[in-house]
This record gives C-alpha cells, sequence and structure tokens, in this order.
C-alpha cells in the first residue's frame, strides 16, 4: 500500500433556506412564504464526482477559488461530513466503514482560529487540553506542547488568553493546536490565511522541511494562494466548483497549458499614466485577454499578458506606447495554468 | 517494514478506554470550572434569585391554613417549608440532567469547538456528558446552599432515613432524566433548535412546574394532569427523595401508582424509575446518535460550513 488518501468519487451537496426576495414586491413575498412553508431549499453542489490520490510522505495542494469545495473536501476525509456519494480511503480505511480508524491517522489544521481554540482557556493550556482529549498521557502532552510554542514563536504567549492575542499569534495558536497532534496524514485548511508573509513563509518552510522530508508525513494543503502550492506543492491538484480539473506535478499543470504568455517591458512611463495606458491596452485587446501588472519602478513597467497571439500583442502594447518596449514569451506558470483550466480569474 | 506498516504505527488511539476518559473528564470539570469562576456577577444573582424565590413561598405560606397545609403533607411530615426546599434543591439538581446533555452540544457549537471534538477519539456523548457531570456538581453545590439556608433560616428538619436509597434514587433520576436530556440534545440537530431552546426541554420544564409536585403535592392535582405526571421520572424522584430525607415522614401513598401496587412507597418509586432509565435512556441515546449523524450529512455542526 502506498496510497495515503485514495478519494473515489466523493459528492456532496448542501441545501440552504431560500433568502427573502430583495424587493418588497407583495408577489415575492408570497411565493418566498409559500417556499417556506413547502420547505423549499436552494441546493449548492460543493463537491462533484472528486477522485484523486495521495502518495504517502507527499505534500498534496489542492488549490481552488473561494467556494470551490476545499474546506468541505478535508471535512469529508476526516469524517466530519459525511458524503452523498463515494468514499475514500484514508491511511488504508474506508471514511464510511473504519471512521474511528480514520480520525486516528488524521490531523486536522483548520485555517481559522475561532474553530479550534476555547475561549476560557490559555494558549498553553488549550493545547495541552486538546493533547489531551487526543489521547496523550499528561507527560507526553507537556513535551509536545512545549516542543510547538517554541517551533511556533509562542512561547512568551502561552499564558495568555486567545482573546488577547493579535489575530497573527492567534492563528499561530490554531496552527500550534494541530502540530501538537502527531500523525500519519495532515490536513490543511488555508493554513496562512491570517499569517503575516515571514510567519507564513516560516510555516510552509517547517511543514515541507520537517513534517514532509524529515517525518515522511502526508500532508494535504488546500489553499487559494497559488504562489503557496507553486513553492511547496509535490503534486497540484485545481479545483473549481466542486471538480477537480486537473491533477499533477507543477510541470505537469504548465506544460499541458496552451496558452500564449508574454512579458512585456515598457521603458520611461511616467508614473501618472500607468494606469491610463493599461487600461488602453486592456481596451485594444479585448475581455478575453488578461493584463496584470507585475513591476513598475524606474520608470520602467512590466506587465504580463496571458492569452493573445504576440503580432496582436505587439500591435495593443505599441498603439499605447510609442516609446522603447520589449516583449518576450515566457512559460506558463500555476497563475495561467489555473486560467487556463478554470476558464476564470484566480 | 512496509510503508503501511509504518503509517499505521504511527496513528492514535483509535477508542479511548474508560481509564483514558477519567483524566479528560477532570480537565472538562478544570475548564468549566474556570469558565465559572469567571462569571462571578452571574453566581451571586443566582443565589439572590434562589434566596428571595424560597422567601416568596414562605410569605405564601403564612396566607394559608396550618393545619390544611398538615394534612395535606402528612405523607412527607407536614411542614411546607422542608417540603418546599427539598423538592426545589433536588428538582433543580435532577433537571441538571435534563439541561446538561443539551447545553454540552450547545456551548461546543457555539463555541465553535464542535467541529474539532468531532476529529477527536472521544465520542461525541462524552463531552455532553462532562457538561452534565460539571452540572451536577453545581447543582450538588445549591442542595447545600438551599438545605444550608432551610436549617439555619427556616428550621427545617432533615433526616437521611437511608443513605443507600438516597443514592439510589439520585442515580436513578439522573439516568431516566438523562435520557430525556438526550432526546432534547438531538433536537438541536435534527430541528434545528440552536438557540439555546428546545422542544423537549420546554415541554418538559413547562409541565414539570406544573405536575411533578415540586411546590405542591401531585394528590391535590386532577386526576388527568396527575397521570401527565406520573410520566416524567422527576414525580417519582421528588417523592422518594422527600419520604427518605424529611423527618417525620409516612409510608402512605400520594401519587396513583402507590394505590395500585402492594409496596412501600419509596419501593414503588424506585422501580418507576427504573423502568423510565430502561426505556428513556436508549430512546435518548439512540436519538442523539440520529441526531449526531444527520448532522453529518446536512452539515450543521458548524456555524461556519
Amino acid at each position: 500500500m502506498t496510497l495515503a488518501v485514495e478519494a473515489i468519487n466523493l459528492s456532496k451537496k448542501f441545501k440552504f433556506n431560500l433568502p427573502p426576495p430583495d424587493s418588497s414586491t407583495s408577489h415575492m413575498w408570497f411565493s418566498f412564504i409559500i417556499n417556506f412553508i413547502k420547505g423549499r431549499k436552494s441546493e449548492i453542489k460543493a463537491l462533484d464526482k472528486v477522485s484523486f490520490k495521495v502518495n504517502y510522505g507527499e505534500l498534496f495542494c489542492i488549490v481552488g477559488p473561494n467556494g470551490a469545495g476545499k474546506t468541505t473536501l478535508l471535512k469529508i476525509l476526516s469524517t466530519i461530513l459525511l458524503p452523498d456519494e463515494g468514499t475514500a480511503i484514508v491511511n488504508g480505511f474506508d471514511i464510511l466503514e473504519e471512521p474511528n480508524e480514520v480520525k486516528a491517522s488524521v490531523t486536522v489544521v483548520p485555517g481559522s482560529w475561532w474553530i479550534t481554540l476555547d475561549w476560557s482557556l490559555t494558549v498553553k493550556e488549550n493545547l495541552v487540553f486538546w493533547a489531551r482529549i487526543f489521547g496523550y498521557s499528561k507527560r507526553e502532552a507537556e513535551e509536545r506542547v512545549d516542543y510547538v510554542l517554541n517551533l511556533l514563536g509562542l512561547k512568551e504567549y502561552e499564558n495568555c488568553y486567545p482573546s488577547t492575542l493579535s489575530s497573527g499569534y492567534r492563528q499561530r495558536a490554531a496552527l500550534a493546536r494541530g502540530l501538537v497532534i502527531d500523525s500519519p496524514i495532515f490536513l490543511l485548511d488555508e493554513p496562512t490565511v491570517h499569517l503575516d508573509p515571514i510567519s507564513a513563509e516560516n510555516f510552509r518552510e517547517f511543514v515541507k522541511k520537517n513534517l514532509v522530508l524529515k517525518l515522511g508525513r502526508t500532508v494535504i494543503w488546500t489553499t487559494h494562494i497559488l504562489s503557496e502550492a507553486e513553492k511547496i506543492a509535490d503534486r497540484i491538484a485545481i479545483l473549481n466548483n466542486g471538480k477537480i480539473i486537473v491533477c499533477g506535478t507543477l510541470r505537469e499543470l504548465c506544460s499541458r497549458v496552451n496558452l500564449d504568455v508574454y512579458e512585456v517591458k515598457i521603458f520611461n512611463v511616467d508614473a501618472l499614466s500607468v494606469e491610463k495606458k493599461i487600461s488602453s491596452i486592456k481596451k485594444n485587446l479585448g475581455k478575453n485577454v488578461i493584463v496584470r501588472l507585475i513591476q513598475y519602478r524606474d520608470k520602467t513597467l512590466i506587465l504580463k499578458i496571458i492569452g493573445e497571439s504576440y503580432s496582436r500583442v505587439e500591435k495593443a502594447v505599441s498603439s499605447s506606447f510609442s516609446k522603447a518596449v520589449e516583449i518576450k514569451e515566457i512559460k506558463p506558470s500555476l497563475e495561467e495554468a489555473f486560467i487556463y483550466y478554470t476558464g476564470g480569474n484566480p | 517494514m512496509t510503508n503501511n506498516q509504518y503509517y499505521r504505527k504511527l496513528m492514535r488511539k483509535s477508542k479511548l478506554s474508560l481509564r483514558d476518559y477519567l483524566p479528560i473528564l477532570f480537565l472538562f470539570f478544570k475548564r468549566s470550572m474556570k469558565a465559572w469562576s469567571m462569571y462571578k456577577v452571574s453566581f451571586a444573582f443566582n443565589v439572590i434569585g434562589m434566596i428571595t424565590g424560597v422567601f416568596s413561598y414562605y410569605f405564601i405560606k403564612l396566607m394559608l391554613s396550618p393545619s390544611e397545609i398538615v394534612s395535606n403533607l402528612e405523607p412527607y411530615g407536614g411542614d411546607f417549608m422542608t417540603f418546599l426546599i427539598v423538592g426545589l434543591a433536588f428538582q433543580q439538581f435532577v433537571d441538571m440532567a435534563l439541561n446538561g446533555y443539551y447545553e454540552g452540544i450547545a456551548s461546543a457549537y457555539w463555541g465553535c469547538t464542535l467541529e474539532q471534538y468531532l476529529t477527536t477519539p472521544l465520542s461525541p456523548l462524552a463531552f455532553c456528558i462532562a457538561q452534565t457531570a460539571w452540572g451536577l456538581i453545581v447543582g450538588s453545590f445549591y442542595i447545600m446552599l438551599y438545605l444550608i439556608i432551610g436549617v439555619t433560616v427556616f428550621r427545617i428538619s432533615i433526616y437521611c432515613h437511608n443513605l443507600a436509597y438516597v443514592l439510589l434514587v439520585l442515580i436513578l433520576s439522573i439516568v431516566s432524566v438523562s435520557g430525556l436530556g438526550l432526546l432534547a440534545a438531538s433536537t438541536f440537530t435534527l430541528f434545528n433548535a440552536k438557540s439555546w431552546e428546545d422542544p423537549v426541554r420546554w415541554f418538559i420544564t413547562t409541565l414539570e412546574g406544573l405536575v411533578v409536585g415540586t411546590y405542591y403535592t401531585p394528590a391535590i392535582l386532577p386526576t388527568w394532569l396527575q397521570v401527565l405526571g406520573l410520566m416524567l421520572p422527576q414525580t417519582y424522584a421528588l417523592d422518594a427523595l422527600r419520604r427518605l430525607l424529611i423527618a417525620g415522614s409516612k409510608s402512605e401513598a400520594v401519587l396513583l401508582v402507590h394505590l395500585m401496587f402492594p409496596f412501600d412507597p419509596i419501593v414503588t418509586d424506585i422501580i418507576f424509575l427504573s423502568v423510565f432509565s430502561v426505556l428513556y435512556l436508549p430512546f435518548g441515546y439512540y436519538m442523539f446518535k440520529k441526531g449526531i449523524d444527520f448532522a453529518r450529512r446536512i452539515g450543521n455542526l458548524s456555524r461556519w460550513v
């Protein structure tokens, strides 16, 4: 057995009450009340036949925009939610048949501190409390907590209540709670979302170097930050509208992208005209072409233009800028791959 | 060692033994104690409310004819304040088992940690039991307070006739009422009763004040209300506890079932409490489990889906 996780056709729908109408028209309210009485609900497909495989010791990133179904997927893998269809095998155990064994095989690290920490306990008390209810002895729990507090720079805040910490430190405390509990498989749900760039980088480095490379743990990491996935993932799956659109290594994903990507350098651009000029290029290229501002420094403007041929890019740029221009074709990155596969913006 | 064996070795405990549960229960107590100690004003208000409540009934008693009170309360020793204080103290205690399960699940839900508990090897029932057990500790404290006020202010006379019976009645009351408490907790997810109120507890607490005999003996009620009272374990619990704890109580029938069975009323109460324990607890547990499974299916275990 080399598979840590295998998701097989996982599907999940959520039903929710229809919202009241915005308009005050009486017939709209009448139909809303009728629907409410009849118990009619709106439905959203969170996951649609999701299948993928994750090997042991792999850092597998699931990237997708907000509402793609990433959190739902992790909740199903950790047995918090039941799928409507399909199943998953986690560490060799079926999530439907052997949920207790699955729970013993995974550590869930949610991205939001408020769903992890108990307000009435200090940071250290929180971590010890959770470690103990996961079955660690008092000594083991305290040793692990001390290690993780030092690791995440929380030692000096160990006696603070979560409510007295800044949101970044609360998030660190939430991550610490996750790391205190060891298991073969870690499920990390947008873990760096509330962290400052340096803390986020340190955390990514810790997960990659320590958890994955040194200790051989398997990590499934969801994120909507594409650069994060690019940096750390062994393999990436793109999830959009509840469907896995593509899955593979970064190189595989980018090599399949059939998109023209150009880096355009324009020299001697006046700072006041940057915005106007970009709008004019966008207008010339049309709605389907993506124009991104990469950098503006020392009067040099660098743009990335995705999804148009060289000749049209050249024409559009030169019509807006009469000054020196340099156009270079570049390899698509994960951002372009994402746009290509999802047909939208990340 | 194959991959399989290596990673299986890294697994944590998938189930906890009873020995593992005890320190965890203590941890929950410690946490609840800390949270409780943060609300000193609320505690003070509770005590003040409790004292003023007892005094209001004392003044009502002054309006009533003493001979009528004695004749109605003869099986319980004949003193209204003793009857009332024992009733209030133990009704509140037993009700901790009614409220604890719902409050356990509701506080985890509103504290946003319910889903996290479900990723632990703890059974969802465990933290509800922990909450209930803590409630019973607080309830014991209130019993002591009621009895101290009763003995010092109202000169009530308490006498424990049989400690083993008292404990047995308390355990059976808690077990049987726990069945109803679990049923109440199941409505949290099954009927989306998340605003700290649920149909089961609402129905029982409304009915309880009227029919179980906290403030008056159930014998003065119309027959149909007495029959309704017989459906609730609290009726038998209060009857038995008063007989066991009040000096001068007699073996006279009060509840309708006492007339139907040839046993001592305390024994009849214990039999009925046992029957309710056997009926209500498994049903309550079944519904509680259904509620959790339902929530896992529809995804309403979290405020933030």
